[in-house]
């Protein structure tokens, strides 16, 4: 059974104006962006085992939950349970090796945003990349959308889309304007938002 | 010892995923595996993979399973990470075609040592990582790579959270 982070429509009045505008110049060409610079690792983000693991992952998972209790109040308590579900198994000291980044809470913004800018959208399974960006998988019996959540709101997106017996692969970035732009025009909106079961 | 080679098309190599790869619905089925699994970390200047060669050890497909993960944890001698992680199988003309459908020629090659008798690598993955498609693909349980949970053992029983096995 899928949830979806549905919001009240109190709770979708609060969410600023300018949040969600469309760029209706945007393409869907490909865009060459440039990679946001605290993506380039740092050593304040990347783990050493004579460091304090533990410490340095509880401060990261309680960095993120901050975040998402300052969205919380548009999505419903048991999407921010399984969201702090989610970032604690991610971030698990027993998970992690030398030389891994934590994630990028820029990053991690940026899926947040994403998130507040589709109410309706399906359970996202989240992974980590080795940059400690935050990403986001959808899968469809049509196939599987991947979002990478960049800092200052940009993205970079793949789909498999399986077509009689081949699978097609599409790759797009840029920012979330566009993204939105991007996931409409190809009909994969509807691969992460929940279908409405109309009333009895 | 073994002369490096070219491995057949046939052939697999494994690595290990862990959790933060892989992405998993609410009940732990497996959705997919992050497109960076095939990333190459530039922090440590990678220009390859490394993988445990499957074909090198004898038995059946759970015999070797079960072997690799024995020889990475001796290889790794208590610095991996475990918790949650699995074994992640890849078909060697798979991969190699998946990358020549986006112009891209890779080597997958046995290159064992004294110390890593199962050793292969691969080479010819962007460095920029800049082709996420690619990796995509490279990473897709459709295309080329499926993962398995880690045998339990005994030993790890305390330690081991098995996930749920191939595609949801």
């Amino acid at each position: 059974m899928f949830y979806c982070y549905q919001p009240s429509e109190q709770h979708l009045a609060k969410i600023p104006a300018n949040v969600g505008e469309i760029d209706h110049d945007a393409t869907n060409r490909p865009q060459n962006i440039d990679i946001p610079k605290d993506i380039t690792r740092d050593r304040a983000s990347i783990i050493t085992l004579d460091e304090n693991l533990e410490e340095r992952l509880f401060s990261n998972r309680s960095e993120l939950k901050v975040l998402i209790s300052q969205i919380a109040m548009h999505i419903s308590s048991i999407a921010r349970q399984d969201l702090f579900k989610q970032i604690d198994e991610l971030l698990d000291a027993d998970g992690f090796s030398e030389g891994e980044s934590l994630i990028a809470p820029k990053s991690f913004s940026t899926f947040l945003k994403f998130l507040t800018l589709h109410p309706q959208m399906r359970r996202a399974a989240l992974t980590m990349t080795n940059m400690g960006t935050v990403g986001g998988t959808w899968r469809t019996e049509a196939g599987k959308l991947y979002i990478e959540f960049l800092p200052y709101g940009k993205y970079r997106t793949s789909v498999s889309r399986k077509e009689n017996d081949e699978t097609e692969y599409l790759a797009h970035e840029g920012s979330l304007k566009k993204l939105h732009k991007f996931l409409s025009d190809n009909n994969f909106s509807s691969w992460f938002q929940r279908v409405e079961t109309p009333a009895p | 010892m073994s002369k490096h080679r070219p491995l057949d098309d046939n052939e697999h190599v494994v690595r290990q995923c862990p959790r933060k790869k892989q992405a998993r619905d609410e009940h732990g089925n497996i959705l997919g595996v992050d497109p960076s699994f095939f990333e190459l970390n530039a922090e440590r200047n990678e220009n390859y993979l490394s993988c445990t060669w499957f074909e090198f050890f004898s038995g059946t497909d759970a015999d070797r399973l079960n072997a690799i993960y024995e020889h990475l944890k001796k290889k790794l001698k208590g610095k991996g990470r475990w918790k949650e992680a699995m074994l992640a199988k890849s078909n060697v003309g798979k991969l190699k075609a998946a990358a020549e459908k986006k112009s891209r020629d890779l080597s997958i090659r046995f290159t064992p040592s004294k110390e890593d008798p199962a050793y292969s690598k691969i080479s010819g993955l962007p460095l920029d990582n800049s082709d996420r498609s690619l990796l995509d693909a490279l990473a897709n349980e459709e295309v080329a790579t499926t993962l398995f949970p880690l045998p339990e053992t005994d030993k790890d029983a305390d330690d081991l959270t098995t996930g749920t096995m191939g595609a949801a």
